[in-house]
C-alpha cells in the first residue's frame, strides 16, 4: 500500500457506511490492551515517548530469475500480483519470499509491523485522531514527533529478539511516562518499571497473534454498527505514519507532515512518494 | 505500421513539448541517468526502475521517454508510475495524446492515470470513451471512475447523464464515481454541486447500499440526520 491507498481504503469504508476491522489484532490482545490502557489512564504519568518495534528497513528493486509460470489453477500469477507492477514469475515470491521488495513490501517494510506497533503507540499516546508532525531517520531508527512534543521512536526488533527490548517476543512496544514505563510483546507478557503497576493483576497471557477477541469485536460491531478497535480511521493513520516515516528514511532527511491535510509540508519530493500507479486494470 | 503506431504517443508528446512546454529547470543527475537507461538496450528491471525513479524525481524532460512505453508490454504500468508522479501538465497531455493509440489494459491504465492526476482537460476524451459502444466495458467503466476523480462540472455532468439516461450497465459504475465526485466537490466547498450529483444517484438507482450512501451524504451536507437504512 501507499499513503494514497491508505486514504482511499478509509474513504471507501466511510463512503459506504461499512463496518471494517483491520487485521491489527493486537488492539484486542490482553497484554497490549493492558499496556495501552495503563498509558492512557495516567498511571505512567505524562507520556513523553512511545516506542514501536519494526523490522529492518530495506527496499530491494531486484527481480528474481524468471521461471516458467505454473498452470493458472495452481498459481494465477496475474491475480497474485494484483495491482503491483508486473515482474517475471519465480516460485520464491509465492512461497513467502516476497518481503523486502519495493513493489510488494511498500514503505521499506516498516508498515508490516508498524501497522501493529505504531498503531498501538498511537493509542498509548492518546493520538488516534492525529499523526506525528515530523520524522527523522538515524540508521535503522526513525524518530517521529507529535505536535504536543511526544516522541514516537520506531526502532529495530525482529523475529530473533533483535533490539534492546525488555518484554520478550515479536512486535514489541514500550510506553514511557514521567512516572514509569511498560513494555508488551507477542509472548503475551508485559515488563514494567515498578511492580506497583501490575498490583491489580497482570493481564492474562495471550499470544499477540491470537485473533479471537479481535474477530469477536468485529462481529459485535457488525450487529451494533459501532466502530471496531481496528476501524478504518485508526488503520488509515497507522499506515500513513508508517509510510511517511519510511519516506523520510528514503530521502535521508527530516520531513514535516501535516496531520490534517495528510501531506508533507513544503516538500514536493516527499509528496510525490505518497502514490504510485497501480497495474492496469486495477483501480480504487 | 505497428512500429509507427507504437511510436505515435512519443511523437505526439514531442510535438506538444516543442510547442507548449519548455522545461524551466535542467534535469537532475538522477533524472539524466534514468533517461539514459530508458534510451539504452537495458533489460526490464533496469528500465522499470528508471520509470519509477522518474516518477519520484523526473520533470517535463522525462515525459516523452515515459510516454513511449505506454503501449509497451510489461513496462506500460511502470511508465504510468513515472507520468503520474510528474506534476507538469505535459505529463497529462502525454496521457491524453496516447488514448487514441492504446487498446485493452493499456488504454484502461492511461485512463486510470488521468483520473489519479485529476486531469480536467481529459474530461471530453473520457466522456467520449464512456459513451463509445465499440470500446470494451472495462474502458468505459475506467473512464467513468476517472471522471468521478476529476469532478469538474463537465465531468459530473457526464455522470449525471449516464445516471439519468445512460446504458443500464454503466449506472452502477457511474453511481460509485458520483459518490467520489461528491466528496471532491464538497472538499472544494461546492456543496450544491455535491448534493446535485448525489441526488442523481438516489433518483437513478433502486434502494440499496449505493442509494443509501448517496442519500446519507446528501443529508449530511444539508445538516439533516442520515438514513437508518445503513444501521
Amino acid at each position: 500500500m501507499t499513503v494514497r491507498e491508505s486514504q482511499e481504503l478509509a474513504d471507501a469504508i466511510n463512503r459506504y457506511g461499512r463496518v471494517f476491522q483491520a487485521g491489527t489484532q493486537r488492539r484486542n490482545v490482553d497484554n497490549f490492551r493492558f499496556a495501552a490502557e495503563l498509558a492512557v489512564s495516567g498511571r505512567l504519568g505524562e507520556i513523553h515517548t512511545v516506542h514501536a518495534g519494526i523490522l529492518p528497513l530495506e527496499e530491494s528493486f531486484k527481480l528474481l530469475p524468471e521461471q516458467p509460470e505454473p498452470a493458472r489453477d495452481v498459481v494465477d500469477w496475474d491475480r497474485w500480483l494484483g495491482p503491483a507492477p508486473w515482474r517475471p514469475y519465480n516460485k520464491d515470491y509465492v512461497n513467502g519470499r516476497w518481503r523486502g521488495y519495493y513493489d510488494f513490501h511498500g514503505g521499506a517494510a516498516l508498515p508490516e509491523w508498524g501497522a501493529h506497533t505504531v498503531d498501538l503507540c498511537q493509542w498509548a499516546a492518546n493520538a488516534d485522531d492525529t499523526t506525528p508532525v515530523a520524522y527523522e531517520a538515524d540508521g535503522q531508527t526513525i524518530y517521529g514527533r507529535y505536535a504536543n512534543g511526544t516522541k514516537l521512536v520506531m526502532r529495530l526488533s525482529g523475529f530473533k529478539g533483535e533490539g534492546n527490548w525488555v518484554a520478550p517476543g515479536t512486535c514489541p512496544v514500550r510506553f514511557e511516562g514521567d512516572e514509569g514505563w511498560i513494555e508488551a510483546a507477542d509472548t503475551g507478557k508485559v515488563a514494567v518499571s515498578s511492580p506497583k503497576l501490575v498490583e491489580g493483576g497482570a493481564p492474562a497471557t495471550m499470544p499477540g497473534t491470537n485473533p479471537t477477541k479481535h474477530v469477536r469485536d468485529f462481529l459485535n460491531c457488525v450487529k451494533s454498527r459501532a466502530k471496531p478497535a481496528g476501524n478504518a480511521d485508526i488503520t488509515r493513520r497507522g499506515h500513513i505514519i508508517s509510510h511517511a516515516a519510511s519516506i523520510g528514511w528514503r530521502l535521508g532527511r527530516k520531513v514535516e507532515f501535516d496531520p490534517v491535510t495528510e501531506t508533507f509540508v513544503n516538500d514536493a519530493d516527499a509528496n510525490r512518494m505518497c502514490s504510485r500507479a497501480r497495474r492496469s486494470p486495477w483501480h480504487a | 505500421m505497428s512500429f509507427i503506431r507504437a511510436l505515435f504517443p512519443a511523437l505526439v508528446v514531442l510535438a506538444l513539448a516543442g510547442c507548449a512546454t519548455v522545461p524551466t529547470t535542467p534535469p537532475s543527475p538522477v533524472e539524466t541517468a534514468a533517461l539514459a537507461v530508458l534510451a539504452s538496450d537495458a533489460g526490464l528491471r533496469e528500465k522499470a526502475r528508471a520509470c519509477q525513479e522518474l516518477g519520484d524525481f523526473g520533470g517535463p524532460a522525462s515525459v516523452p521517454a515515459l510516454a513511449a512505453f505506454l503501449g509497451k508490454e510489461h513496462l506500460a504500468d511502470y511508465a504510468r508510475s513515472g507520468l503520474e508522479g510528474i506534476k507538469d501538465p505535459s505529463a497529462g497531455a502525454a496521457l491524453r495524446a496516447a488514448l487514441p493509440t492504446l487498446e485493452g489494459r493499456y488504454l484502461v491504465g492511461a485512463v486510470n492515470s488521468l483520473g489519479v492526476r485529476r486531469d480536467a482537460a481529459a474530461a471530453p476524451a473520457l466522456q467520449k470513451l464512456a459513451f463509445d459502444p465499440k470500446r470494451v466495458a472495462a474502458a468505459a467503466e475506467a473512464a467513468i471512475a476517472s471522471l468521478g476523480m476529476i469532478a469538474t462540472p463537465a465531468a459530473t455532468k457526464t455522470l449525471q447523464e449516464i445516471l439519468a439516461s445512460g446504458p443500464a450497465a454503466l449506472r452502477v459504475p457511474a453511481a460509485h464515481a458520483a459518490l467520489v465526485a461528491a466528496e471532491q466537490l464538497a472538499r472544494n466547498g461546492n456543496t450544491t454541486g455535491a448534493r446535485t450529483v448525489l441526488n442523481a444517484v438516489v433518483q437513478a438507482l433502486p434502494p440499496g447500499h449505493l442509494a443509501t450512501a448517496a442519500n446519507d451524504r446528501a443529508a449530511a451536507l444539508s445538516g439533516w440526520p442520515g438514513s437508518s437504512a445503513r444501521k
